[in-house]
This record gives C-alpha cells, structure tokens and sequence, in this order.
C-alpha cells in the first residue's frame, strides 16, 4: 500500500489535511517502473485554487493518456504545513504517489499570475531542488514553466530552466520523446537544454543574454548560440474540436474555490480591448464544435456527478452555436439537477431569457464589465459598450424582475481625467433612475442595488498598453477618492456601494507583469525575507518588497512610472505572439486619439494571428 | 421508499471531515445514478441525511446514510453500482430498505461503539484499569470546555468498556478484514451518542488514564465499529434488518 507523506500526527496538526493526501475521485494511479516519464504538474498556490483551474487538467489527462509517462499533481503547502516541513526536514511530494517531487523528470509550473512568484521559490526550496537554473544538476528535474506569465517569463527566468509559450496541447510530445532519446544516450543536462531550445514553443533562457543600456532599457537580446531561434513563436492549438479534453476531470474532496465542472467553449475574444492582455495572448478565435460539447457535457456530468457546469470562454456571447448549445444544456441539466453558470454574457433580451431559466432572480445579479465611466475613456481602451446599450440593458433587466447590478471598471487608464472618473458615479446613477422609471412602486422589492467595484490599472505585454505608464500609489489612492466622492454627489447614492481594493499589491503586480531580468534578484531576496503567498492579503508584507528592491539596486518604478518609447526593445519583444507590434502600436495611437476599432466578427483587422490557421473570423488570403 | 445505506472509511480518507463525505456522496450517488428523491424549489437538493457526522481522523466500519428513492432494481444492484463509485479505503457494505415510517438515522442514534488502538505502550496495566473501572460506582470526571467545567459522574454514559480482543468475533473479523491489526492492549467503549448524552469516547479512555494516575495523552486511533440504537435496554444495530 501507498504510505502517505506526512505522518497522522501531522495532518491532524494543519488544515485541512485533504489538500495533501490525493486518491480524489478521477485521479490517476498507475505503476511506476524506473522506464517511467515522471512528470509533476505544480499550481503554485494553495489546494482549492490550483484544483479549480482548468489549464492543469487538461494537460494532466492528455499526459496521462501517454502511456510513457505518469503525471501528477502539487500544490504550495499552506504556511502551517510549510513550517512543518521546513522544521523536520520533509521533502515535498507530489499528491499521487507521495513521492518527492525531486526524483521527478520534470516539474511543470503553471503561471496564472504574477503575485505567486515567490511560490515558486517555496516549492523549489521545499523540493531541495536548486532554485537558480544554473546550479542544478544531472539529479534535479528539469523545471519548466508555461501559462500567461510566460509571455514575459524574463522577471523569473533564472529560476527556470525552460518554458513553454503557448498552449500546451501542441509540442509536449516532441519534448518528452527528445528527453527519453537524449536520456537513452546519456546526454548530459546541458546539452538536452539545448536540444530543447529547438523545439518550437520552447525557451531556454540560460541560452539567451541581455545588454542594456545606460538608461537601464534593453540594448540587445540575442541567443548564445547559432542553432538556436532569436524568436520563439507562441504555439497554438489549430483544432480544439479533436485534442485533448479533461471528461474526467479530479473530483477534490474539500471545496476547490471554483466547485464546478468547466466546458471551454473556445479560445481567444473577438473583441479588442486594448488593456486586456487574454484578449491578444489568445489569438485567434477558434470554436470548438458544437457537437463536440454537447458529447463533452454530457460526459463530464457522468463521470463527476458534480452540481454545477459552467461555460467558459473570453466572450461567449460571440460562440456561433451559443443559442443552441444552452437549450441543450437547459434540458440535460434540468433532468439531471445541474445547475448551469453562465459566463458574462452580454446583456440582451435572449441572454436575460436565459439566466431567467436557470437562476433565481432575487438572488443573483447582473454584471456590466464597463471598465470606464465615460464614453470617451471608453473609446480609448475600445470597450465596445454605450452607455445606450447599459442602460437598455438594465432597463430590460428590472423589468425581469432583477433588482441587482454590478459594475467593473478600473481606474488609471491611460488619458483618463477627474471628469472620466465622475463618470462612473454618473453612470451607476443613471442606471438607478432608469429602475425607479421602469419599475412601479408597487412592484418595488425595496431598493434598487448597484455595485461599483473598481480595480487598478496595470499595463500588460502585448497589449496596446504595454508602452503606457503605470499610476503611482498616490495617484491611484486619489483616484479612488474622486470615485467615491462623484458618487456621493448623485441623487441616487443611498442605492450604490462602492468598493475598491488597496493598491500595494497592484503596484508589485506591475513591475513584474513588464519586469526584465534584472528583477528576478529581488523576488529572491524577497523570499528569503519570508515573502511568500504575497496573492493573500494576510501574508503579503509590501515592506519586504520596497527593501529587496532597495537592497538589490533597483529602482521598482522604472518598470511603472514611465511611458516608454515606441522604439524602446521590450523585455519580451524576442516571443511572438502572432499579433504583431506594429499592429499594437497602431492601436497604441488609435487609442491616443480616441479612435476605436471594430471587432474581429465585423472586419478582420490583419493583426497577424492569421498566421496561425482557423482562426474563425480572420482573414486568410 | 427509505433507503439506509452502510458504509466503511478506513485509511488516509480518515482526514476527509464530515461536510466534505456528504459532498463526496452526492456526486457518487449521481454518478451510480441512483434514482434518489429531490426537494423541491428553486435548487433542488438530494434528501439524504447522515447518522452521526465523523471528525476528521476517524474511521468507521458501520457508518450510515438514510436516503429517499423514487425507484431501484434491486438493492443489491445498487450497492454495488454505488460501491463502485467509491474512492479509495471507502466500501459500501450493506442497503437496507426501510419501513416507510422509520426513524431516521441522526434521530436512532443512541450509542456508538469505538475501538481505541494505541500507538505505543500504556503507562498503565489493561486489565487493572478496566477491573478498577467496573468496581467503582461512581467516577467523578471534570469535562472541560472553552467556557464551562463541569464535574460529574461519568459512568452513565458509558454502557462498556472491555479489551477490544474480548469483542464478538463477527466484529473482530470485520477488523481483520480491513487491514487492522488488533493488540492485547487496545480497548473496546459504547458510549451515549445520543442528542441529549452524547459522549466523547476520548473522555472514557481519559478517565481510565485518571483512574490509573497516568499522564493522560491522546496517541491513539479512533474506529468507530457501529451505532445503535436502543430498545428495551437492548442494543441494536442500525445496520440491523427488520
Ligand atoms: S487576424 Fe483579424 S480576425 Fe484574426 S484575430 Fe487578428 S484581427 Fe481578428
């Protein structure tokens, strides 16, 4: 029998012990031999996050449909359970087999986001594998990071030894078969790193040097050897209706912070929103069939029992089969006690039709993701939403019965001025009047609430903001302020909450999201001040971070407080993500002038994710 | 019709807590696809209601959950279709239809029977402690809580204490069965579970530790072997078909 890692006295010490000792429903067992491909996928952030993440389960079930190799799971040990380990010397272990995660081929980090950096510190330490790719050695797994952060992977690129850019149904196979062949050879480490820069979709950043200038920017990035690319193009998964898809995905025991099943409907948006980084990452648009998911659903709620399904996408209002596929839905989740969640859907008279079906209005409410308060702002970032169609939105809402709205926007966009800012209590104050218009007292379930919940602003790669300036603290603290005071100067103001979170960590945030290389020195000694989990309020210390930066050299606001050149060599202008830089700094200036751009489905922009096949709406010649 | 269903957790899903067993059997009833009653409104829920919620840290041979059915083949189709669905150190043992007007489960719970299986050797003899135990009428014991100590006697709540080697041999095959190995030293207890009497079993093998003047210490594992319910000063199983 398998012995678990930790001993009883142990997991009856810490929280919930669940997170730590694996057999779920859906996970997999299989039986190691020394010719096994070990490979260990790690969420860096606690059990309930990582578990609700589909990213990892998808590629969990397709490396486990190898039959060369046994993929398993590990999460960051909890502060409690991390002390433990660190005090009696407790190797980490993966969820399966319990085995350390040293002994693993490979350990596969996921980047969602960018505040769990120091947690891929924790679990390299944890793990006693070195935590700079340049000390390891032949006895230590190869650790290779992929996701959304990996589109500038330079702030932490010491620390890997490898990534992945792009999606990783494509070129995980190519990988595994080069390291079993070089494995049979008794390549050393090095050289297999160097193999494996030649694989498409992979970077080896121990093969590429930086020069800077004087100023600090970017001089040169180029790689140390001839054979090897000096741009990695992100890899893409052309046909999303035969991959791999997780129908039997990990049951969690304990409740994962997203508790249902998730059907990705397609990948990539049509919309342009110009601060959204998914929005370009994700390019091109690709569908997956409709009969396809109608299969997946059905097998997913088979095999999971679970009581809940959600949808998931970018923008499903713009799937084609949309209409179709939620009347199926209704009727299979209906017969089955299913609940179904809808992802934001536009609002409109056949989305409201729907969430009428399948929620209960007194409960939920509605969301606008209006991200500006005026019109114009609103222009500038390309949020392709009037205030006409807010408000004829509400308007059909309260007449549905629904009393609850929602509003996210965010402050610091670019060009934004103290009138855009009013604007957001203008707006909540409008859509107020609109429900004591149209609802008569009569019909009147007590007030109307709106909710208004602002975020700060962060410049992101490859988005048509990633030139901009990046707020300071103080000016976001002031933002905030006028926020509140604009909507406490409406008529309506007793009915509108607003909410808004602190800034601290926006500004951490910022500095990696468009970080060089030069800051990875500071995560470290940031970590070995403590920091760590800095994603969670409780445990994030901002001052240990202004000290690391000191400490290190390096002034953090050159990363924010400057709008940077248009001729200036980006961190991670060496990845291509299809989307072309020329067609970003075009939307850059459309955006200085107020210009908006028209969607994919309307006209197709040539902004170069053509390059890569199916792409729905793009234009092939 | 009422379902009651029996089933065992031993090993490592002793640390799956109570709230979460529930969760984990909803969705395995759904995926045996067991007919099972739905309350009405707007989000329906299974009726399903569980004897007597486990800590975390202990195992069970005889727990139990009552559900409502609106149809079934037959129960031994279902058990096994539900066994199935089980994760592992989980076994479904028995489903036992019920007379339509019987109690439910939580409701006939009166006393729970607990084996204590000890870790390392007792600073104290067994059979003294347990002879000592049966000759005394009367054993004062302060239960603390976070507000309150309360002393009282604690002998009306236990209704046995024995070695556990000394249990029928149908229970200790049970034992044998899952992987559990006895010694001469671990101990057998049937406590009041009921809502009004409900005892610890913790606080017995305390009181045999004050009874012997040792140092108390909780390095032990909990098995629960069943629950009963009383009638005419008779224990019997909820397990047991009627
Ligand atoms: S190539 Fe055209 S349609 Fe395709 S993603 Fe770019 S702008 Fe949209």
């Amino acid at each position: 029998m398998r012995e678990l890692a930790l001993s009883d006295d142990i997991l009856m010490q810490i929280e919930k012990p669940a997170r730590y000792i694996g057999l779920e429903i859906n996970s997999i067992m299989k039986d190691i031999t020394p010719d096994t491909l070990r490979f260990c996928m790690c969420f860096p952030d606690v059990y309930e996050i990582g578990m609700s993440h589909l990213g990892i389960q998808i590629l969990y079930d397709m490396f486990n449909s190898f039959e060369d190799t046994y993929c398993e799971r590990v999460y960051s040990p909890w502060p409690d359970l991390d002390k433990i380990m660190r005090e009696k010397d407790i190797p980490l272990f993966a969820l399966e087999s319990q085995d350390p995660v040293k002994d693993f081929d490979f350990l596969g980090i996921t980047l969602q986001y960018e505040m769990c950096y120091t947690n891929i510190l924790q679990i390299l330490d944890l793990a006693k594998i070195p935590i700079f790719s340049k000390d390891r050695t032949e006895d230590d797994p190869i650790v290779i990071g992929g996701g959304p952060c990996s589109y500038n992977p330079e702030p932490i690129a010491e620390f890997f030894d490898m990534f992945y850019i792009g999606e990783g149904e494509t070129r995980y196979r190519e990988l595994l078969d080069l390291y079993k062949e070089d494995k049979k050879n008794g390549v050393s480490r090095a050289d297999f790193l160097h193999h494996a820069a030649k694989v498409p979709g992979i970077y080896v950043p121990s093969l590429y040097d930086v020069e800077y200038n004087e100023d600090g920017t970017i001089k040169r990035f180029f790689p140390l050897f001839d054979d090897i690319p000096a741009t990695i193009r992100k890899e893409v998964e052309e046909d999303l209706s035969h991959t791999y898809y997780p129908t039997k995905p990990v049951i969690p025991f304990i409740k994962a912070t997203q508790d249902r099943l998730t059907l990705e409907i397609m990948r990539g948006c049509t919309r342009g929103c110009r601060f959204c980084q998914a929005g370009q990452l994700y390019r091109p648009i690709r569908e997956r069939d409709i009969e396809v998911l109608k299969k997946y659903a059905i097998e997913l709620m088979d095999n999971t029992g679970h009581e809940e399904i959600c949808l998931s996408s970018l923008s499903s209002s713009d799937y084609t089969g949309l209409y179709d596929l939620l009347g199926f839905l209704i009727d299979e989740c209906t017969k089955r006690k299913v609940n179904i969640s809808l992802p934001s859907l536009r609002i409109d008279s056949f989305s409201l039709d729907v969430m009428n079906k399948v929620q209960d209005v007194k409960k939920t409410s509605l969301t606008f993701a209006a991200e500006a308060g005026s019109q114009r702002l609103r222009n500038v970032i390309n949020k392709g939403l009037t205030e006409e169609v807010i408000l004829d939105g509400a308007k059909l809402a309260f007449e549905g019965g629904w009393n609850k709205v929602k509003f996210y926007f965010m402050l610091g966009l670019p060009t934004e001025t103290n009138e855009d800012i009013e604007g957001i209590g203008e707006l909540c104050n409008k859509v107020a009047a609109v429900y004591y218009e149209t609802v008569p007292k009569s019909q009147r379930n007590g007030r109307v609430s709106i909710t208004a919940s602002t975020s700060f602003f962060i410049p992101k790669p490859f988005t048509a903001f990633q030139w901009s300036r990046m707020c300071s603290l103080e000016e976001f603290r002031d933002k905030a302020f006028t926020t509140r005071q604009g909507i406490i100067k409406t008529l309506n103001q007793k009915s509108i909450k607003y909410i808004w979170h602190d800034t601290d960590v926006s500004v951490l945030e910022g500095i990696f999201a468009r970080g060089d290389r030069k800051v990875s020195k500071a995560i470290y000694k940031a970590y070995q001040k403590g920091s760590f989990f800095d994603a969670w309020n409780e445990f994030f210390i901002f001052q240990n971070w202004l000290d690391s930066f000191e400490e290190c050299g390096i002034d953090y606001k050159f990363y924010i407080d400057r709008e940077r050149d248009l001729a200036e060599i980006l961190p991670w202008d060496f990845i291509d993500i299809g989307v072309t830089k020329n067609f970003l700094k075009k939307e850059y200036l459309k955006a200085q002038r107020g210009e908006t751009t028209v969607n994919c489905k309307e006209k197709c922009q040539m902004c170069g994710a053509s390059v890569y096949g199916s792409g729905k709406f793009c234009f092939y010649k | 019709m009422k379902l009651r269903i029996k089933f065992s957790k031993i090993g490592p899903l002793k640390f799956i807590g109570h709230l979460d067993i529930l969760r984990y059997f909803q969705k395995a009833v759904k995926r045996a696809d067991i007919d099972i009653k739905y309350t009405e409104g707007f989000s329906p829920h299974q009726i399903m209601s569980f004897a007597f919620p486990m800590g975390i840290g202990l195992e069970g041979l005889a727990e139990y959950f009552d559900i409502e059915a609106n149809s079934y083949d037959s129960l031994e189709k279902m058990k096994e279709d539900l066994d199935a669905q089980m994760a592992y150190g989980m076994h479904i043992e028995d489903i036992i239809l019920l007379p339509d007007d019987a109690e439910n489960a939580m409701a006939s719970v009166q006393a729970a029977g607990y084996v204590i299986r000890f870790k390392d050797t007792l600073p104290f003899d067994i059979d003294k402690a347990i002879s000592d135990y049966n000759t005394k009428d009367e054993i004062l014991f302060t239960k603390k809580t976070k507000k309150s100590e309360k002393t009282s006697d604690i002998k009306p709540f236990i209704y046995e204490i024995c070695k556990a080697t000394e249990l029928p041999t149908g229970i200790l095959d049970d034992i044998k069965d899952k992987g559990l190995t006895l010694s001469d030293d671990d101990l057998y207890v049937l406590v009041n579970a009921s809502s009004s009497g409900n005892l610890n079993p913790k606080e017995a093998v305390k009181c045999l530790y004050e009874l012997e003047n040792a140092e108390y210490s909780e390095n032990f594992n909990l098995l629960r072997t069943d629950l009963y319910t009383i009638e005419d000063d008779d224990f019997i199983s909820l397990g047991a078909k009627r």
